[in-house]
């Protein structure tokens, strides 16, 4: 159920992360000039998803689980990550709701304002496929995150809010209010190479009406654990 | 003068060294002179100076000059000019004419007289200048680690940011979620798991953490003591600088006393 962004499958908009892709690129291949202030890592992770979607005066609810892949390259105060994730969300009720095929790319870029607080930004480029056709979101904004150490080797908070200001459904309606937060903890045990990440990852998205029609606007909500591990490789 | 320095001349040796001006001589009253020194004293400066007599046999003029032994052209006092009949008394501070105190060793005391008619003479003695040792207070020695409060010290690490961070999880969906959604949600429990998880670590952080911290309060002590220590030093210097400022001299005739 997709609602008025319903198109033929349209080509993704992705001048954005193309980018911030470019600037990954041009990051890494200064890498090997880098030395000792470079880091790398890797992650895995999934999020189980509850997708909460109101149009046209009815609410409906989409679950499941979306597994995605990310890296990131840390140079001196900067940090760059890609991801994507996906996975599919199935629909609780029937028509209009049905099940949906979710796609998503992100990439950010940070800057460490102090050794646990960092600025940047995120775009993010979503593609839901269902039954009835696909729809494509491009979101970005800025990014304040804060990893406060919480008294433990390897204990850090995560608390992550991002601000979606621009962006809105391709050849469709635009944001009104978009934002998320992921709160959480991150832990990294000593005898092993590995960081967990638990936390709670709230979106919510408010699209414009579509139409004249005031009922038209449309908001939906992702909530939801997520639990990742990174593999961090020093260089 | 000093009191002491004059009654030091009651055990005077008397010397006299008698010269007579070649050519200046008259038939009837030659110039005869002589420089009177302790045989043996002590002075203490600065109150304290050391008498230099000198006895002329009639009225002349007469100046005294001290120099070291071996170097006389490097005078280091010399008395004013002034009328003796038949004696003059001069006070040397044992400062050189700069001010600074006399140094330890062998000086010569020449005096030199001349008369009405122009007659000269002169006497000199040998002196023998020692410093006595000042009496001072040693130093007060360097603070030790164990005078001072360690400045960096195991505390436990308490912060509130794991139960705000927990907190924000479990009230951000309610506060900051579309009322219209309310109705929808069926059961997602994921923010109070991840609230709880949260909220545990950081009291088990909270319990357990140790951490080197640095002690104001400690840093504080240490300043104050650093501060006393420093205090005592400039009070034991500025006492010794006095000490040694004020420290005698013994002075002895050459013949007159070891």
């Amino acid at each position: 159920m997709n609602g008025p962004s319903r198109t033929p499958a349209p080509r993704p908009r992705a001048g954005g992360l193309l980018a911030l892709a470019g600037v990954a690129a041009g990051l890494l291949a200064l890498a090997p000039a880098a030395g000792a202030a470079q880091q790398f890592s890797g992650a895995v992770g999934s999020f189980d998803a509850h997708r909460l979607i109101y149009y046209h005066r009815s609410s409906y609810e989409q679950t499941g689980r979306l597994v995605g892949i990310a890296g990131t390259v840390r140079l001196w105060r900067l940090r760059l990550a890609v991801g994507t994730e996906r996975g599919t969300l199935s629909a609780s009720t029937a028509i209009p709701n049905s099940d949906a095929r979710v796609r998503s790319d992100a990439a950010s870029l940070l800057v460490a304002l102090s050794g646990d607080l960092w600025l940047g930004v995120t775009r993010e480029a979503w593609r839901f496929t269902a039954d009835a056709g696909v729809t494509r979101w491009v979101l970005g904004g800025p990014v304040v995150r804060y990893e406060p150490d919480l008294g433990l080797v390897g204990l850090r908070g995560i608390a992550d809010v991002s601000v979606f200001t621009v962006g809105g459904v391709r050849d469709g309606p635009g944001l009104s209010k978009a934002f998320r937060t992921v709160l959480g903890v991150s832990v990294h045990p000593a005898f092993i190479p590995v960081s967990i990440r638990l936390s709670h990852r709230f979106e919510r998205i408010d699209l414009r009406a579509a139409t004249a029609d005031p009922e038209s606007v449309r908001y939906e909500e992702f909530r939801g654990v997520v639990l990742e591990a990174t593999v961090p490789a020093r260089r | 003068m000093n009191a002491r320095a004059f009654l030091g001349t009651a055990t005077l040796l008397a010397v006299a060294v008698t010269a007579r001006a070649p050519g200046q001589q008259r038939p009837g009253a030659p110039l005869e002179v002589r420089i009177v020194v302790a045989a043996d004293t002590v002075i203490l400066p600065p109150s304290e100076r050391l008498l230099l007599e000198a006895r002329v046999t009639h009225a002349a003029r007469v100046v005294v000059t001290v120099t070291p032994v071996g170097a006389p052209n490097a005078v280091v006092w010399r008395s004013d000019t002034v009328a003796a009949a038949p004696t003059a008394a001069f006070g040397w501070d044992l400062r050189t004419l700069e001010g600074e105190a006399v140094a330890a060793g062998r000086y010569a005391l020449t005096l030199v007289a001349s008369d009405s008619t122009g007659a000269l003479a002169g006497a000199s003695e040998v002196v023998m200048v020692n410093r006595l040792s000042p009496d001072t207070v040693p130093t007060p020695p360097p603070l030790t680690s164990a005078q001072l409060e360690p400045e960096i010290v195991v505390v436990g690490y308490s912060t509130p940011t794991a139960i705000f961070i927990g907190t924000a999880a479990v009230l951000v969906p309610s506060l900051l979620g579309r009322r219209e959604l309310r109705g929808a949600r069926t059961g997602d429990a994921g923010h109070w798991i991840v609230a709880g998880g949260v909220t545990v670590l950081g009291f088990v952080a909270f319990l357990t953490s140790r951490r080197l911290g640095f002690s104001a309060q400690n840093a504080r002590r240490n300043a104050e003591t650093r501060a006393r220590r420093a205090e005592l030093v400039a009070q034991v210097e500025a006492a010794n600088t006095v000490a040694r400022e004020r420290a005698g001299y013994r002075i002895w005739r050459e013949g007159g006393a070891p």
